[in-house]
């Protein structure tokens, strides 16, 4: 029994790895210009605010654009940006910034977890694949 | 210093770590005086949850010292002795402006990871893996607690280290489940599990009027704290035919509240229960939930249930049909305990909330292994095991 616990915790999680990295293909036959659709989070501040914390984004350079409403309901600021043609900046690079800029204005840091405490890890398949999916899901996600 | 970690599936050992430290000016270093086990950990525990990483520290349900504070922290100070909450809010964002500080929009670390899984992604938590970002746990020396301002209840005078602890996870989890089911006075409520957070729902709508509460489950000693303890009437289902007898106590009608507070390890002795260990052994589902589908049976129609039972994926054999047709109101969620932690402090400082007997027994960090043994096994009456550093 325990051995097929063992297996079935490895299958999960190569199905969450395959859901992670798989998703937009699972899920759009035909997508649209996927790599520069816009990209928005909501923050809970003003414009004004929004601006004095972007510089996740104006770290990226000049390969984005970015743009600014009022969000409905009271919900502060949408904060939309999106990758320009020609610029060799990567999805996952413009949700990072998207992300770190609304906690910057709301949170006031950015979250993070390492360095840790933490015991052995051993290098198995199991755990370098979850370490992969880890990395990864900073970056990924359906923004 | 020395914490419990998760070396692999069913397999935990206390290790010699490096102490945590800030990272954040809102961080602060908490040491630990107090750790508990709680039913949620086991998922972890068996990989029934497959996101920690061998080498991670276990444990989220805890209280202690703060000892070290970030620069931008106001309202704690060093020395004051606190129970955290163990969910992560900043506190700042929409949801936690909302009072839903479990879905905190800016503190889990790996977000696409619940989008993947949820469509969205919940707040950190300590010591519950990559799922909810991956931080470090409370079963371990210190601890390092970040948007402390936000997550830490400085602990009233005369309530005890195994009191409190409890308002970390337990108390809110359960206060929760009663509190925002709208319970009426005269309501008859039936709670799913007799562990900590079963114990504190019932007890939670005992204070909210409820008439008359029932808690259901097969553990003797559990069910013994029910009636002793918490004062509420129990079923012990493996003696009775659960439903035809929930019926009876409740007048024909079903309950007009369901808490369900089991989980996803659910256990049944019926053909429903030996089909979802089937199924979920074989990954055909990732969830038993046979303790939902008694609750969405159980409530009468029009009632209310609550799932706050930790449920990590995909299930079939849901009962969509009577949730639908019974015209249920189903609410669900992990705790958002950080509004309610400083009226339950004084809940439990004023004797209104019994909480210590959960912590049936306390030990060492370095014996944790062996707590959670009898924790998950549940031998020797083991409730709950309490960790002392």
């Amino acid at each position: 029994m325990k051995k097929l616990v063992v297996v079935s915790a490895a299958v999960a999680t190569v199905a969450a790895a395959g859901v992670l990295f798989t998703r937009r293909r699972m899920t759009t036959a035909q997508p649209r210009d996927e790599r520069s659709r816009w990209r928005v989070v909501t923050v809970q501040r003003s414009e004004a605010d929004v601006v004095g914390a972007m510089s996740p984004l104006t770290a990226l350079g000049s390969g984005i654009e970015t743009r600014l409403s009022t969000a409905p309901g009271d919900r502060g600021t949408e904060l939309a940006a999106r990758i320009l043609p020609g610029s060799d900046l990567e999805p996952d690079e413009l949700r990072i910034a998207l992300r770190q800029t609304k906690q910057l204005a709301e949170a006031g840091e950015i979250a993070v977890v390492n360095p840790a405490p933490h015991g052995h890890r051993p290098s198995t398949p199991q755990g370098l694949l979850l370490d992969r999916v880890a990395k990864a899901a900073e970056g990924k996600g359906i923004l | 210093m020395r914490a419990l970690v998760w070396q692999g599936i069913n397999k935990l050992a206390v290790e010699t770590v490096d102490d945590p430290r800030i990272l954040n000016p809102h961080d602060a270093i908490v040491r630990v005086t107090a750790s508990v086990s709680c039913g949620s950990d086991l998922h972890l525990v068996g990989g029934y949850v497959p996101t920690m990483r061998a080498g991670d520290i276990l444990g989220h349900e805890f209280l202690g010292e703060i000892v070290e504070v970030g620069s931008a922290v106001t309202k704690r100070r060093v020395g004051d002795r606190v129970v955290v909450n163990s969910f992560i809010a900043c506190g700042q964002c929409w949801y936690c402006l909302q009072g839903k500080t479990s879905l905190c929009d800016n503190t889990n670390t790996a977000p696409g990871l619940n989008d993947a899984l949820f469509g969205a992604s919940l707040g950190g938590c300590f010591g519950f893996g990559y799922t909810t970002g991956g931080y470090a746990g409370s079963h371990a020396e210190y601890v390092r607690v970040p948007f402390v301002d936000v997550g830490s209840f400085v602990v009233p005078d005369g309530v005890t280290d195994a009191q409190a602890v409890f308002a970390s996870d337990a108390v809110p989890t359960g206060w929760m489940g009663a509190y925002e089911s709208n319970i009426q006075p005269g309501d008859v409520v039936a709670v799913w599990g007799a562990g900590g957070v079963g114990q504190m729902a019932a007890r939670s709508a005992m204070l909210l009027g409820a008439s008359r509460v029932v808690v259901i489950d097969r553990i003797p000693e559990r069910l013994a704290q029910v009636r002793d303890v918490i004062g509420a009437e129990t079923i012990n289902y493996e003696e009775v035919d659960l439903q035809p007898e929930l019926r009876e106590l409740t007048g024909g009608r079903g309950a007009d509240v369901a808490i369900e507070a089991v989980g996803l390890e659910a256990h049944s002795p019926g053909i429903d229960g030996v089909y979802d260990k089937l199924k979920t052994n074989l990954k055909l589902q990732t969830d038993r939930p046979t303790a939902v589908r008694q609750a969405l049976f159980g409530v009468r129609k029009g009632g209310s249930v609550f799932i706050l039972g930790v449920y990590a994926g995909f299930v079939d054999t849901f009962p969509l049909g009577a949730m639908m047709n019974k015209g249920l109101t189903v609410r669900t969620g992990q705790q958002n305990g950080h509004q309610y932690i400083p009226m339950l402090l004084e809940r439990i400082q004023r004797g209104e909330i019994s909480t210590d007997h959960l912590a049936t027994h306390t030990m060492s960090l370095e014996d944790a292994p062996h707590g959670y043994e009898i924790f998950k096994n549940k031998e020797d009456g083991c409730v709950r095991a309490l960790f002392v550093p």
